[in-house]
């Protein structure tokens, strides 16, 4: 009885002051999130896969004491994440630094005039062909597009070599699985056939491609996964996500398509680092760049298993492979293309 | 049984003025920002949009594709009302179990996302997999998975629709029904002719809810490679070409939604005229009782729905998280949580401010309401992607110092609809004799309103805030879009390290999600019963 009085009390007290609560509340948050400490501090945007990269950040804080304030992008964003923020934002930037996953973005911000030009030191003894000639983007390491197989699924005499397997291999077509190709890696492999074969031939590809009753799953690690669980023969990934099945000890085996003589090559996918135009935080924004250019931090990325080759710096990288010889250019002026094929076959 | 309209004062009206203004601006803003977002893209870019081919489906393939997708969210939504009314009845009509008296709980589950919870049933499948090769992707699968994933909602409508039935009403029903019958036949025509009807229009809004997520969701359907017309959409986006054609590309899909939340609206309206009220649980167990039969089948149905709520739950969680997960998930996600849920405080609190409107919304049988009512729920049935990038342009000069309030914002606009809801239901039920004997007394509008007003609303305002605040914690889309740099957000960390495959650290930061969300609908829970006790 006495509990109850208390406790009507108590609650009628609380409603009276339910207002002044949620209103003293309000701005104790507000204070909370929006006062941050007056420290030197960076912007960075990044679509490299958060495990990878949070952890070269958190250590470019701790040898500059600069702090990083990251935006990542996440494989549900694709472009819109961080790319449709950079271009919202173009005439109000809040980003200084964009480390992307691949390269076809760069060239379109570029485009857009969203990027800025910076010569970094540390990349001055890099390949000419890995800089822009401008100076809007520079690439670094490089990430491979292969064939994972699972041994216990593949006979060791029907292993598939090259990409045309995808459609002739003797494993049944259900047993095929790649990622969709509207995003992603898959989608940037698909602009860069387009560019080497030509639309007509490409098209013809995926056309047969999309002909066949494969598994389009939702990314390349779900490829990784079912390949590696036995759901799938084999599939089309990223070195990354396939060096991880390989580490983790699943019967699976990591092959580089197109690797003879008469064949083009595998396509190595490089990450590019650009400085935002108007950055808010321009010298420690060209401080970010430099010391993600370095050679110190793509060998950590080799390390830490998400660069496999390395177009920058060759002698990095855990693994070799012949590359498929690009121009990132004319694989940016098909990807409209691609794209519309792609949406066209794929989207049913 | 018409509720007495109270005469609204002049402050009332301006008050309803400005909560309406408030809730069109929420509603409409983001969208009239997205509008010219495309115009001004389509200014800059030198190819013109074919806006009209795509606002008419013109292409068979799209036209094939959004059939498909408007079957598959048709058929989640009613196998998820179906399934939701048999375990909510199970559920009142058992007032005595634990479970029914935690009946509410399972509402945890509705901020952990969709793909999440899709993990936990792929581990479900893998138990089969010595016996039987279950599918893993496929329609069927994705149509199963939806279905499951989307019960508890399903669940709680069909639970607030049957304990919303006055229990006079039920009363009046079995002592006027045939006397010849038994007291379970009784017992058994009350509860389909009666409850079930009157419980259905809001049971029939829950499910028109989960049409409406299903038919914008690709995220799920990828998962199981099912191709649904959001997908298409979606790609436009990330194309990032011919912004007109995508925006055009979109209104089929807001057309079906428009539509079903039309219903869902003057199902609800229909329900708020007749007078809903929360029955006590005891009362409504008494009325909800079938014949032995019918209760044994309500029982194994019920208990199997039940089971099939919490089974992706159930095997997310089950994976193998020991003691020693939770400090490391601390270390990697203990940040963010602790952001994430600043946000989501903010986003509550800001989704109570078009809560105002209710009152008016309440009242029953306005015709001229249905327009403000499709206003309120617009948010709902619109792709988030839209109402992100509107967002995203109209605060894209806004300062570094402000940046923390857009994705509140958002998701206040997202989820404001359901504080809406809740607190018209709750307003309906308010003893309007205690505010008509408040407003004869002299004292000024304004302590009528903190002393009689406002306490009699703080409930319902609480439950709300809970509510706002569990959606909120655990939304991915706007919070990918809207995040401000070295601000991530729980479920966008949960999401990438899934990306990574990293199960066990994902289900110890889900846990951790799930406990986050479970703490309020927990205080409530406990608070609930005994403030209705010191109510009455």
């Amino acid at each position: 009885m006495i509990k109850d009085r208390v406790f009507r009390g108590f609650m009628r007290a609380c409603s009276r002051s339910l207002l002044a609560v949620w209103l003293l509340t309000s701005g104790c948050l507000a204070m909370l999130a929006g006062c941050q400490p007056a420290a030197q501090s960076v912007v960075i945007y990044t679509a490299v896969d958060q495990v990878y990269a949070e952890p070269v950040l958190k250590a470019f804080e701790r040898e500059t004491g600069i702090r990083v304030d990251a935006r990542y992008d996440a494989e549900a964003t694709k472009t819109i994440g961080v790319v449709a923020a950079l271009e919202a934002e173009k005439d109000h930037p809040r980003a200084d630094v964009f480390w992307n996953n691949e390269f076809l973005q760069a060239i379109a911000l570029k485009q857009k005039g969203v990027l800025q030009p910076y010569h970094s030191p540390s990349a001055r003894d890099l390949p000419a062909e890995v800089k822009d000639p401008d100076g809007y983007f520079t690439a670094i390491g490089g990430r491979a597009r292969v064939l994972l197989v699972n041994t216990n699924l593949v006979p060791a005499g029907q292993m598939p070599s090259r990409l045309q397997d995808l459609l002739e291999s003797a494993i049944p077509a259900n047993q095929i699985a790649i990622a969709n190709p509207l995003f992603g890696t898959t989608s940037t492999h698909a602009a860069a056939l387009y560019a080497q074969y030509g639309a007509g031939r490409a098209r013809a590809f995926f056309s047969e491609l999309a002909g066949r009753p494969i598994q389009v799953v939702d990314g390349n690690s779900v490829v990784r996964d079912r390949v590696a669980a036995g759901q799938a023969a084999f599939g089309l990934t990223d070195t990354d996500d396939a060096g991880s099945a390989v580490a983790a000890g699943k019967p699976v085996r990591m092959i580089f398509p197109d690797q003879k003589a008469d064949e083009p090559g595998t396509l190595v996918i490089p990450n590019t680092v650009m400085k935002i135009s108007g950055a808010p935080h321009s010298q420690n924004a060209d401080r970010l760049i430099d010391y993600l250019l370095s050679e110190k931090v793509e060998r950590q990325l080799c390390e830490s298993g998400w660069f496999d080759l390395s177009l920058s710096r060759p002698h990095l990288a855990r693994l070799q492979a012949k590359a498929m010889k690009i121009d990132y250019a004319a694989v940016f002026a098909c990807l409209n293309e691609s794209r519309a094929d792609l949406r066209e076959l794929f989207v049913r | 049984m018409e509720q007495s309209r109270p005469i609204l004062t002049r402050q009332m009206r301006i008050s309803d003025l400005l909560s309406g203004f408030l809730t069109a601006v929420m509603a409409l803003g983001p969208l009239a920002a997205a509008l010219a977002a495309a115009l001004d893209a389509g200014r800059r870019s030198p190819v013109r949009a074919n806006w009209l081919a795509d606002l008419l489906l013109l292409d068979s393939r799209r036209a094939a594709l959004y059939l498909r997708s408007v079957l598959y969210a048709g058929s989640v939504s009613l196998a998820a009302l179906i399934l939701g009314l048999v375990i909510a009845l199970w559920l009142v009509s058992q007032p005595k179990l634990a479970v029914s008296r935690w009946r509410w709980a399972y509402l945890a589950l509705l901020p952990v996302p969709a793909y999440v919870l899709a993990l936990g049933l792929f581990q479900a499948f893998a138990l089969f997999e010595p016996w039987v090769a279950l599918p893993t992707g496929g329609l069927p699968t994705a149509w199963f998975a939806a279905t499951l994933i989307h019960l508890p909602l399903t669940t709680a409508a069909a639970l607030l629709g049957l304990e919303s039935v006055d229990p006079i009403w039920l009363d009046a029903a079995r002592v006027s029904g045939s006397q010849s019958a038994g007291p379970a036949r009784r017992a058994s025509q009350v509860l389909w002719q009666i409850r079930l009807p009157l419980a259905l229009p809001v049971a029939a809004a829950g499910a028109g809810f989960v049409f409406v997520l299903t038919l914008l969701d690709f995220g799920l359907p990828s998962l199981f490679q099912v191709r649904v017309y959001a997908l298409d959409l979606f790609a436009r986006f990330s194309g990032m070409e011919q912004t007109a054609s995508v925006l055009a590309a979109s209104v089929p899909l807001l057309l079906p939604a428009g539509l079903v939340l039309a219903a869902v609206t003057a199902g609800l309206r229909r329900f708020l005229g007749a007078g809903g009220r929360m029955a006590p649980r005891e009362a409504a167990a008494l009325s909800a009782s079938p014949d032995r039969p019918g209760q044994l089948a309500l029982t194994l149905a019920g208990g199997l729905g039940l089971a099939l709520l919490i089974t992706p739950a159930f095997f997310l969680f089950a994976t193998p998280v020991g003691l020693a997960s939770f400090p490391a998930a601390l270390e990697l996600g203990g940040r963010e949580l602790l952001q994430s849920a600043e946000t989501a405080a903010l986003a509550a609190t800001l989704a109570l401010l078009p809560t105002g409107i209710s009152g008016l919304l309440a009242s029953a049988g306005m015709r001229r309401h249905a327009f403000l009512w499709l206003l309120v729920l617009l948010p709902l049935a619109a792709p988030s992607t839209l109402y992100g990038l509107g967002l995203a342009y109209a605060t894209a000069a806004w300062p570094e110092s402000l940046l923390f309030l857009i994705p509140a914002a958002g998701q206040a606009i997202r989820f404001s609809p359901f504080a809406v809801i809740l607190l018209s239901v709750w307003q309906r039920r308010l003893p309007q004799a205690l505010i008509e004997a408040a407003r004869v007394t002299p004292a000024p509008r304004r302590r009528r309103f903190f002393c009689v007003r406002l306490p009699l609303l703080s409930p319902a305002l609480v439950a709300s805030w809970a509510l706002v605040f569990s959606l909120a914690l655990g939304e991915l889309p706007l919070a990918l879009l809207l995040a401000p740099p070295g601000r991530e957000p729980i479920s966008v960390k949960i999401f990438n390290y899934l990306h990574y495959g990293a199960s066990g650290k994902v289900a110890a930061l889900c846990l951790l999600l799930v406990a986050g969300t479970l703490l309020p609908i927990l205080a409530l829970g406990l608070i609930w019963p005994r403030w209705r006790r010191t109510r009455r």
